[in-house]
């Protein structure tokens, strides 16, 4: 069997420069036996070149990787024990699903019946037990990718590293691996480093994401946390839609922030470290966050204004607000009772510690 | 407005009459001519009968010296020319796979340059450098490397090296499409699995490269099983291949029967190994790799 290494990882300065290009700079990241990290970014941000780097496809300019507290930096992808899922799959066409699961346990010569039994039950845990003898292009979409995830898995590595598997399926076989996958980690307990420019799949799947933007880390943190306190203007656009607004800070108060919009209206948002009076700023105000009301509340920041379109989702409806000096808030409901329609009147509340204050 | 697609393709038809017209005057009519002339009686120092005989046939077929020296010996020839050519193309191809932007085109037109410039001048000039006193010869005995020249020309040696060398660009260019089809991920997959480079070419490059490899050796085969300018020009002057022989029976002989009866025995022969081939390579590969590839 292979060698119980630890599943730890940990990425020291890590940069990766072509000539004209920086595609990774001075990442450090440390990854915890069996835990799932999502490194998340738009693209060109180099996630996908730091998976490489991990995987040995591609040479780091600087830096160092340890896996299990041992440098693997200059290690050919053959001798890193690591397991890899492809975003295309990879999957070998010349080969049944039997063979492309077992090539790697054959490489490791095991004996026959070590290999037979192996196969067997990786191919149980990921329910294709009844496709052994197909060959890839007779399988769909979700079972090729399980045949991928299979491979990766039967050579028991202490580290799997997934470059975007579910981009390439449609969203409702998406939403299902996503949970697929992230039911086999927990059950094997390798640590998966996760690679996707999809926040939602990252919110859902991860324990910490680890947000890159132009080769850089920006933010490291629990899908909470991050959502919740995103601190980088970056990182808050990442994460969803919402409403911006132009302010000036006119007065703080302990740790409110007394802002005024282009356009006069006055709100009370949590400092968030920003004290200098007269700061130019931009408000980020989430969907989700803000309240509607048929009436005035005794609240900060509660203001009127009228329904400019509706968008019925389902299970949410979402609103754009015009408000009385004219600015423009994106508002998200459940759908729970009559929604409101085009013009009618709103009262919108917004608490403090719901808005994000970035310094321009 | 309806009719332009039907107009079309009576334009099209219409353009490529001349093209057909060639390929019936030049190819198909001769290629009947030679079954028909094949079975005519030759007369000895004069020309020919129309005649339905089978003597030109069992000629060749009858003989042992034929069947032997003539018709396997030039099979092998075939085989063993198309094997070396493999061996140097598939390197060569997987690097060109591999380098993109002007050396690729360098590489490209280097390799393709022979095409271009005609199977004489090309032959001349490698008589210039591989004859007994030539610059090859003069170079290695200038180094000490040998102590006599080697005869490279008018024998067996210099036949296949030829051979060999007109049929590398054919053989690169069917292998580098083939495994410039196969995606890199497959042979990273591979190597993630613990595969060094060398298995992961065994297992995966090598056997996804197949069609390529067997449409490249069916066009090297075909092409030297019938070769008669190469060993005409560089080989013995009794060199047995096939090709030469049907060449020389034809022109030279003016034996038109007998040179027409080798022609066919030539095709058919070259035909039923190519078919046989295929059937061995479908067996053991093309079923699994299928329309994947």
């Amino acid at each position: 069997m292979t060698t119980p290494l630890s599943g730890s990882i940990r990425i020291e300065d890590l940069s990766k420069k072509y000539r004209d290009f920086t595609a990774v700079e001075g990442l450090n990241l440390e990854i915890r036996q069996g835990e799932f990290l999502s490194l998340l970014g738009p693209s060109g941000c180099g996630k996908t070149t730091t998976l490489r780097m991990l995987a040995g496809f591609v040479a780091p300019t600087e830096g160092h990787i340890l896996v299990g507290g041992v440098d693997v930096s200059r290690l050919p992808p053959h001798k890193r024990n690591i397991g890899l899922v492809f975003q295309n799959y990879a999957l070998w066409p010349h080969m049944t699903v039997y063979q492309n699961v077992a090539f790697g346990l054959k490489i490791a010569k095991q004996p026959r019946s070590v290999i037979d039994q192996k196969v067997a039950a990786v191919l149980v845990l990921t329910n294709l037990d009844h496709l052994a003898d197909r060959y890839p292009r007779e399988l769909s979409g979700g079972q090729q990718q399980r045949v991928a995830l299979a491979r990766a898995i039967a050579l028991d590595p202490p580290i799997i590293l997934m470059d975007e598997p579910l981009s390439n399926l449609d969203r409702k076989l998406r939403v299902a691996m996503r949970k697929e996958i992230k039911e086999l980690q927990r059950k094997i307990g390798t640590t998966t480093l996760y690679v996707t420019h999809d926040q939602e799949e990252a919110l859902a799947m991860s324990d910490r994401i680890a947000i890159m933007n132009k080769g850089k880390l920006v933010r490291l943190g629990s899908p909470s946390d991050i959502y919740n306190d995103p601190r980088h203007e970056f990182v808050a656009d990442f994460m969803g839609d919402h409403s911006v607004l132009e302010a000036i800070v006119s007065s703080v108060r302990d740790d409110l922030a007394l802002t005024t919009t282009t356009s006069g209206l006055r709100l009370e948002v949590l400092a968030r470290g920003i004290t200098s009076i007269g700061q130019r700023v931009r408000v980020h105000v989430r969907p989700e966050r803000i309240k509607l009301m048929d009436y005035k509340v005794d609240e900060p920041n509660s203001v009127t204004g009228s329904i400019g379109f509706v968008e019925f989702l389902g299970a949410v409806v979402r609103y754009s607000v015009e408000l009385e000096g004219g600015d423009i808030l994106l508002a998200e409901t459940q759908n729970v009772g009559a929604p409101y329609a085009i013009g009618d009147r709103v009262w919108v509340t917004i608490a403090p510690s719901d808005m994000f204050l970035f310094r321009v | 407005m309806f009719t332009l697609p039907v107009t079309r393709g009576r334009l099209a038809f219409a353009l490529s009459v001349p093209a057909l017209t060639l390929l019936l005057a030049f190819v198909v009519a001769p290629l009947i001519w030679i079954v028909r002339v094949s079975f005519y009686e030759p007369i000895a120092g004069a020309y020919m009968r129309p005649a339905w005989v089978l003597d030109n046939y069992v000629q060749f077929l009858g003989s042992v010296w034929h069947l032997q020296n003539v018709l396997i010996f030039t099979i092998e020839v075939a085989v063993l020319t198309t094997i070396l050519t493999a061996l140097l193309a598939y390197p060569l191809a997987m690097y060109m796979a591999r380098v993109e932007g002007w050396a690729k085109r360098v590489l490209m037109t280097v390799m393709l340059a022979p095409l271009l410039i005609g199977l004489v001048s090309l032959s001349y000039g490698w008589i210039v450098i591989f004859r007994g006193g030539g610059v090859l010869n003069a170079t290695a005995q200038a180094l000490g490397l040998i102590d006599a020249p080697i005869q490279y020309m008018y024998n067996m040696r210099g036949v296949i090296i030829l051979l060999v060398y007109i049929g590398v660009p054919y053989m690169t260019l069917t292998l580098l499409d083939a495994i410039e089809r196969i995606n890199p991920s497959l042979v990273e997959a591979a190597k993630i699995c613990r595969a060094s480079p060398w298995v992961a070419f065994v297992k995966i490059t090598l056997p996804l490269s197949t069609p390529g490899l067997y449409a490249g050796c069916c066009v090297v085969f075909a092409l030297n099983f019938s070769a008669f300018a190469v060993p005409l020009m560089v080989g013995a002057p009794n060199t047995p291949m096939i090709g030469l022989m049907a060449y020389r029976q034809a022109m030279e002989i003016n034996n038109f029967p007998f040179a027409g009866s080798i022609a066919i025995i030539m095709t058919v022969a070259s035909a039923v190994i190519l078919i046989g081939f295929s059937g061995v390579m479908n067996k053991l590969f093309f079923t699994r790799i299928g329309k994947a590839v």
